[in-house]
């Protein structure tokens, strides 16, 4: 036993020496699922295909805002339903495959066009049909090998911003051919970093594109390793085993902090977690009352107490990293006097008696919906509201609130695209009301209307802003919602790490990161 | 007796049939009767009315129950687990893939508690009443009430963070490299002749094992020690004492053979609860074994998944429940075949 001790500690202490250069590990809580950008619907799938796979257009660092990616440039044409994308000519995928207008064709054309020999596959291409895609496009054309041509069936300004997602990102036809359903496990893109090896469970390796065509990474490989229990994580991290982990929980804040090898990275993630009336049931028809509602609540308490402080209260539905965020509108204010004033005026001195919705599951926006729930519940107690909390089995929640069974409810969204039109339509449109209803305020505003549906058809960026900022202007007259927080996006990294960066819609591109010696 | 233990085997090889068919229909109904409609769970916040249906058929959700049970044994008898909902690889491969990682692990546990629960058992038996007899029974009472996660946390904390001797998790180092032939990462290191992988992966080992190994080991050195007290009384062990012999050979030779019956027993029900731990220890050490793969797939209600995982361990356990029987036999000659198999 003696010697076997001796044994484990002698090899122990060799395998630690060994550092190679440029190695970047990723440490995360759990696997990809798949690495077919289009097939897949998971963040720590993303994540990985964020750095092997591109797309048409992308977006600019720290903004939503859409820059070129494999299309140089691309016009729209005056009925804003022909796009034009001129592309890059000195392109290859990771498997020697020219990139050209077919692969655009073939990757989009496979999601879409029900007689592609790839439209059929194991699993389903389940974001352009969240995105409604098919409602969108009408075809996509190859005009010569460097120019493709896309026709909408309707002007939408937003679909500029779907082909920056990944589920858009040009994939390798060739590859595709050859491995068939086994293709989210051999993914072949033309990023920064082609795919090495998947444990699954364990690790995916990836290393340095040598025929990149952009500036060339510094990282000659990066490790995504799974490991679920964050505070594991927190342990590799600070011995140095793991070189970044994202997703950190409040309690390891103050011990980042403390730790002079590490650093701490937290920007407003792109999400919003509200409170919703449902203004089908009296008495939340009545204006005055959800205004009381909004005053009601102690937001501050909240994001210091719930979410120790890795939040931002919320004003309007989008957050504040999306353009056209209109800064103008000032928040209700937490008033308990003036709420309890205003429920008097609306015919409720005394208050009444509702329901509260929770969800059962933490939510990227919402950690412990059970329990906002319950300081909600306490301050509604204070104005006079006796709110239940009710609920469900995350399934059955989801079913029985988008069908408006519910008094109130605590729901939240994650946006896809970066474009208002996601969370502003998508959440607020009167369109939205129909089961499985989007908008479970189940709120019909025809002004709201007329603009979300203006700004989809406009392709101007200013103009669609300007009606967007009116937009979150008449949400906050009608006050359907209580927007709550915007939960925020945290990573800690060793301080060897450089020019990692947090981007507002929660890719992760690792082309510009570099390894400092320690 | 040999062609009756022959039969006896041959019976309860049938045996296991009728009992897997018992779990694959529990499970199956597990999974389909809980609440909640596996599509709606996957689609989250996007769920459409027309991306629900579509899910809901291509999953076969949208036939009756009977149906997807009959559907599904079909494509058991031909060995097919079907497709994992979530990453749409084979359930089957899926898990060939993490069957080692746990085996690796379920082994090292079990040899640890073995080694420990066996040696501190005897150790207590034999110095009854002692100082030493106390220390171990005590640890061992602590040893059962310690809640594996809280364990494999202390561990970590003490041995890595604090002393810097062990890795926190995974099951080899970043740079290391071997092929994988078997998926135990000892043998295939061994293999491919890597010393360093070899070192590099007990070390990983070390940790988990020893979490997971735990609780069996108290249970299995409890249990040996009152059976071996228990056989120490016996009249054949007063007659090789009386023959002169030393307490030595008393013990290892005479009393432990016949103190193991039942020390057996509680080792094959301990690898139960090993495969069940492996959920929880796989996920404090990152381990890519098939229980925290199930644990994931519960949440996400890939129900074929979790029934193919789930059929996995239980098949595991009845083959080593039936190993153990047949161990009965080769330990204990006086156990007779010849009523049961009637």
């Amino acid at each position: 036993m003696r010697y076997l001790i001796f044994l484990v500690l002698m090899v122990a202490t060799t395998a630690c020496t060994e550092q190679q250069g440029q190695t970047l590990v990723y440490g995360r809580g759990g696997d990809s699922v798949g690495l077919d950008p289009a097939l897949e619907s998971d963040g720590e799938s993303f994540k990985v295909c964020d750095n092997i796979y591109e797309t048409l257009v992308t977006f600019g660092p720290e903004t939503t805002e859409v820059v070129p990616g494999l299309a140089l440039s691309w016009d729209v044409s005056e009925d804003g339903l022909t796009w034009t994308f001129r592309l890059r000519q000195d392109v290859l995928f990771h498997d020697g495959t020219p990139f050209d207008a077919d692969a655009v064709v073939f990757s989009l054309e496979r999601q879409f066009k029900e007689d592609h020999p790839f439209h059929k596959v194991e699993g389903a291409y389940q974001y352009w049909a969240s995105m409604s895609m098919s409602d969108i496009v009408s075809d996509v054309r190859a005009e010569g090998p460097w120019t493709v041509v896309i026709h909408l069936k309707r002007p939408n300004a937003p679909f500029l911003s779907n082909l920056a997602m990944n589920f858009c990102a040009i994939v390798s036809p060739t590859a595709i051919q050859k491995w068939k359903d086994d293709a989210p496990r051999h993914p072949v893109g033309t990023g920064p970093f082609q795919f090495v090896q998947w444990i699954k469970d364990d690790r995916i390796v990836l290393e340095r594109n040598p025929t990149y065509w952009g500036e060339t990474p510094a990282l000659d490989r990066i490790i995504f390793r799974s490991i679920p229990e964050s505070s594991v994580r927190l342990i590799e991290l600070s011995q140095g085993s793991i070189d970044v982990m994202d997703n950190l929980v409040p309690d390891f804040i103050t011990h980042i902090q403390s730790d002079p090898k590490l650093k701490l990275l937290s920007q407003a993630g792109m999400n919003v977690g509200y409170l919703a009336m449902n203004m089908d049931r009296p008495p939340f028809h009545l204006l005055k009352v959800r205004r009381a509602v909004n005053q009601a609540i102690n937001k501050q308490a909240l994001v210091d107490n719930l979410y120790q402080g890795l939040a931002l209260p919320a004003v309007n539905p989008i957050p504040p990293t999306l353009w056209s965020y209109n800064e103008s509108v000032e928040g209700y204010v937490y008033d308990p006097d003036e709420a309890r004033r205003l429920l008097a005026e609306a015919g409720y001195p005394q208050g009444f008696k509702t329901t509260l919705w929770a969800m059962p599951v933490p939510r990227p926006y919402m950690p412990q919906p059970m329990k906002i729930a319950e300081a909600i519940q306490a301050d509604l107690k204070r104005v006079g509201i006796q709110a239940e909390i009710v609920t469900f089995e995350w399934g059955t929640y989801l079913d029985k609130v988008q069908r408006g069974q519910h008094d109130m409810a605590l729901l939240g969204w994650t946006g896809d695209n970066g474009d208002p039109d996601n969370f502003l339509y998508v959440l607020l449109d009167k369109n939205a009301t129909a089961f499985p209803a989007n908008n479970i305020a189940f709120y019909r505003s025809g002004p709201l209307h007329e603009l979300l549906v203006d700004a989809q058809r406009e392709v101007d960026p200013e103009r669609r802003t300007d009606l967007y900022r009116k937009a979150q202007e008449i949400v906050h007259e009608d006050a359907p919602w209580v927007p709550l927080v915007h939960a925020a996006q945290t990573a800690a990294l060793r301080t060897r790490v450089e020019g990692f960066q947090l981007h507002p819609t929660g890719s992760k591109w690792l082309q510009g990161v570099r390894i400092r010696e320690e | 007796m040999g062609w009756l233990l022959r039969r006896y085997i041959a019976h309860r090889i049938l045996l296991l049939f009728p009992t897997l068919l018992g779990i694959t229909a529990l499970v199956f109904l597990m999974v389909h009767l809980v609440p909640g409609d596996p599509a709606q769970v996957m689609l989250g916040e996007r769920a459409s009315a027309k991306n629900l249906a579509k899910l809901r058929s291509e999953m076969g959700l949208d036939k009756p129950l009977h149906t997807q049970f009959i559907l599904y044994l079909e494509g058991l008898i031909q060995g097919d687990l079907g497709r994992s909902i979530k990453s749409h690889d084979r359930v089957s491969s899926e898990l060939l893939a993490r069957f080692p990682a746990t085996l690796e692990l379920t082994l090292a546990a079990m040899l640890f508690s073995v080694v420990l629960g066996i040696g501190a058992g005897v150790l207590s038996a034999v110095r009854r009443g002692t100082v030493l007899d106390y220390a171990g029974m005590t640890a061992s009472l602590v040893g059962v009430s310690m809640p594996i996660f809280w364990l494999g946390l202390v561990l970590i904390l003490l041995l890595t963070q604090w002393a810097g001797l062990f890795p926190a998790s995974g099951r080899l180092n970043s740079h290391i490299y071997f092929p994988s032939v078997t998926g135990l990462h000892l043998v295939d290191s061994l293999l491919a002749g890597s010393l360093t992988g070899f070192g590099n992966a007990l070390w990983h080992l070390f940790l988990p094992a020893i979490t997971l190994g735990t609780v069996p080991a108290a249970v299995i050195s409890r249990m040996t020690r009152s059976s071996l007290l228990e056989v120490m009384q016996e009249d054949y062990v007063r007659t090789a004492r009386a023959k002169g012999l030393s307490q030595g050979p008393v013990v290892f030779r005479h009393a432990l053979k016949n103190a193991f019956i039942p020390v057996l027993t509680v080792i094959s029900l301990e690898f139960g609860y090993l495969l069940g731990g492996a959920v929880i220890t796989e996920s404090i050490f990152a381990w890519p074994g098939v229980g925290r793969w199930l644990v994931l797939a519960v949440f996400a209600r890939d129900f074929r998944a979790v029934q193919g995982g789930v059929l996995l361990i239980a098949a595991t356990f009845v083959t080593i429940n039936l190993v153990t029987d047949l161990l009965y036999a080769w330990l204990d000659p006086r156990i007779s075949y010849a009523e049961s198999a009637e």
